[in-house]
């Protein structure tokens, strides 16, 4: 048995050393996460910005603005963990953008930067990239039948008038609870805390996104109580606010963009980030 | 603490060496509940309070039991501990059901004492694996009372009691012990007595099915969950729910084997809690190989009490339909694994009605159509599992006809295919006919190099292509 794992570990060395295989994108839930933040926290390369934020906004910058930007918005999670990610790696952009939302506390026993920088982990990968999980034996099939798993997933997806119904009915009919209002309002001074302790290691320049709500739910009063909430724990006065222009957002189910909201989304926040001195070659 | 963490890994290395020190034989016992109480503290330091106290009353009631001097007295007192137990575990996993429902059908006037208390009873925290220990201690009672258990002394009987709930293999998602199975094996354990044979083959296979089954089929079975299934193809949604049905197997019966593996390592030998459900050829037989020791538990605490099979036809189907149920209920405080209990009753009490045979171990030509339809019903079922709200699962039903004309997810299939087949592998290779050939091939004397090559092959995998670690499935129970 030992013998059979130490032939097939070594032989799965010597081909990953080799280049005999090539390294694709994890393909699993959880890992693509984790490897992202290895990703940033590993490599040796310094980031202009940062996107810091929840599923909401994974993947509209990084697909649609080509630059060398970071982004750090995890699926699952919210812009609390990209920031114990730079922390923890203690690595800053010059200009960091977060997410602010309900979804501030979305997994409370969601702990990924804990289980990625794992000192165990880290020193198996060191030891042999065979640990990468871009060289797991299924990132690496998969990237060579080049099946894209999390492509633009909302694109595929039809829009569900019943699904925004339900949505809008249920934010209409159900204003912020009590336990609603604590569970956004600790959400909101955990990230300032975050941020604060950011900006006093590294002047990191910061930019608070209003993430833009559907058109259906928009003007809801739950919506409305959550800017609120946020705006008087994230204030004004502290930090820069980036509200972006527009009301016709369009998601697939309430939440996540359509794939033109997001091309007009990420148009919108390239255009402010220039304003904030990164000029259009990233720097 | 996850049995596949270094935490874990860690821990289990201390106390197993610690555990075979010549020193520490004497305090084996103790070592192991200590051991058992750091490794729930680890995660929910406030709830071990529940699980000492659970240790406590039941030490002392099951001894009261044992020594009273009439059989009345034994009864009350029997009767007084197995309500005590079915009170803590309603109070801490059911409250929150019960008052829901309340709330939701009776208009309660609006103050702020009234809210408070709502508020308390709907967020009672629910300590982890109290469904288990709960049912432990009440096979303990009945078992002393019906004088299957005795112990010497008190303390020896408390040490007995803590040990058997509080054994940390079995702790968090069981197998559920029985007191005449286990107190017997307490006693001083040598190294040289541990049976490496089964030590490694469950702990390899439970690893394998966990890490490389389980965890990567995650990711293709959360597409059942409401409201992704919304935007998938009636195709897709099937995958997935196939894919749930897999990853839950290797999740449990993952988690079960690692169990074993661990108790046989420590000297103790835990039953085996699953046998390849998904070869079995009726609902009867499926739940003679799916977590047999609570299908047992049900059958001896619950079912044979009620009357049985030894009753009229339709006395039996009231049995089946209560007791599957209340086992749909055990598993969670939502009305939807009430619903998946009452789906297995109803199918139970169909078999009884058209007399189907339990056909356990047998092979005939009608054998792959019988273990394709349990199969289906089985997968099926798992929607009320997953879903335990009646508007989600209805529309789900709605969804999968809705969405026959959208594109296929061949992405997901293939992807469900790669890290599924496994499952389907280990249940073919215990079919009999491919089982005999195996045999044949291999040979007896070549048999333990094919098992060796086996076990590497899957510890390679489960090192290489881990997926990402989630909790047990059963720990929310």
């Amino acid at each position: 048995m030992l013998v059979t794992v130490m032939s097939i570990l070594l032989a799965y060395h010597f081909l990953v050393t080799r280049d005999f295989v090539r390294m694709g994108h994890p393909v699993q839930f959880g890992n693509d996460r984790i490897a992202r933040i290895r990703e940033y926290a590993l490599s040796q390369k310094k980031y202009d910005v940062v996107f810091a934020g929840s599923s909401w906004m994974q993947g509209i910058t990084s697909r649609f603005i080509p630059r060398n930007w970071f982004d750090l918005c995890l699926g699952g999670g919210s812009a609390l963990e990209g920031c114990n990610v730079m922390l923890a790696a203690n690595k800053f952009p010059k200009v960091l953008m977060v997410e602010a939302s309900d979804r501030l506390d979305a997994h409370p026993h969601f702990h990924p930067v804990e289980e990625a920088l794992s000192p165990c982990t880290i020193a198996l990968i060191k030891l042999s990239p065979i640990f990468d999980l871009s060289y797991q034996p299924s990132s690496v099939l998969f990237g060579q039948l080049n099946m894209k798993f999390f492509g633009w997933l909302p694109a595929t997806h039809t829009v569900r008038s019943i699904r925004r119904h339900y949505l809008v009915w249920k934010r209409n009919k159900e204003p912020l609870s009590i336990e609603d209002k604590a569970r956004v309002r600790q959400g909101a001074i955990a990230l300032r805390r975050r941020l604060k302790r950011i900006r006093k290691k590294q002047n990191v320049d910061i930019i608070i996104l209003e993430i833009p709500r559907d058109k259906a739910i928009q003007n809801t009063k739950y919506v409305s109580e959550v800017n609120k909430i946020l705006k008087s724990e994230l204030s004004a006065r502290e930090f820069y606010w980036f509200k972006p222009e527009g009301n016709n957002w369009d998601t697939v189910d309430g939440a996540h963009f359509t794939k033109d909201t997001a091309k007009v989304l990420a148009r919108l926040v390239e255009a402010e980030l220039v304003k904030h001195g990164v000029t259009s070659s990233g720097k | 603490m996850l049995f596949n963490s270094y935490e874990f890994l860690f821990f289990f290395l201390i106390v197993w060496v610690l555990y075979y020190a010549p020193g520490f034989r004497k305090h084996q016992v103790l070592l192991l509940i200590v051991a058992s109480l750091v490794f729930y503290a680890w995660g929910a330091a406030r709830l071990t309070f529940i699980l000492l106290v659970a240790m406590a009353l039941n030490s002392a009631i099951s001894y009261l039991v044992d020594r009273s001097d009439s059989r009345k007295k034994a009864f009350i007192l029997a009767l007084t501990g197995v309500s005590i137990n079915v009170l803590i575990l309603a109070s801490f996993k059911y409250a929150g059901l019960l008052t829901d429902t309340f709330v939701g059908f009776v208009q309660l006037p609006h103050s702020s004492l009234v809210d408070k208390i709502i508020s308390v009873l709907l967020h009672m925290p629910l300590p982890i694996g109290i469904s288990f220990y709960t049912f432990e201690s009440i096979s303990l009672v009945v078992d002393v009372y019906k004088g299957k258990t005795r112990s010497k002394t008190f303390l020896e009987h408390a040490a007995f009691t803590s040990l058997f709930l509080s054994f940390f293999p079995h702790l968090i998602a069981g197998p559920i012990l029985r007191a005449t199975e286990f107190y017997p094996q307490i006693k001083t354990k040598l190294f040289k007595d541990i049976q490496w044979d089964r030590a490694v083959h469950f702990l390899v296979v439970g690893y394998f099915l966990k890490m490389f089954v389980a965890d990567n089929l995650s990711t293709a079975s959360r597409w059942i969950d409401f409201p992704m299934f919304e935007g998938n193809s009636s195709f897709g949604i099937v995958v997935s729910l196939v894919a749930f049905s897999a990853r839950i197997f290797a999740d449990f019966a993952g988690y079960s084997f690692i169990a074993v593996g661990l108790g046989a390592m420590l000297g103790y030998d835990l039953p085996v809690n699953f046998k390849t459900p998904y070869i079995s050829q009726s609902l009867r037989e499926f739940w003679q190989r799916w977590h047999i020791t609570l299908s047992t538990w049900i059958r001896d605490y619950m079912y044979i009490p009620l009357g049985g099979s030894r009753v009229v036809l339709w006395h039996v189907c009231l049995n089946l339909i209560v007791v599957m149920t209340l086992a749909g209920l055990w598993h969670g405080a939502a009305w939807g694994f009430a619903l998946w209990g009452l789906f297995h009753g109803i199918g139970l009490c169909l078999e009884h009605l058209f007399r189907i045979p339990n056909t356990y171990g047998t092979w005939t030509v009608w054998s792959p159509l019988r273990i394709i339809l349990t199969f289906t019903f089985v997968t099926l079922s798992w929607i009320f599992f997953k879903t335990s709200d009646f508007s989600q699962i209805s529309y789900f039903l709605v969804t999968v006809f809705r969405s026959i004309k959208e594109p296929f997810e061949l992405e997901r299939f293939v992807y469900v295919l790669f890290f599924g087949t496994p499952v389907l592998l280990y249940h073919l290779m215990k079919c009999q006919p491919i089982a005999n050939m195996l045999a044949s091939i291999t040979g007896k004397k070549y048999a333990p190099i094919f098992r060796g090559i086996a076990y590497g092959i899957m510890i390679s995998l489960a090192i290489l292509n881990a997926g990402p670690p989630y909790e047990f499935i059963y720990f929310q129970f």
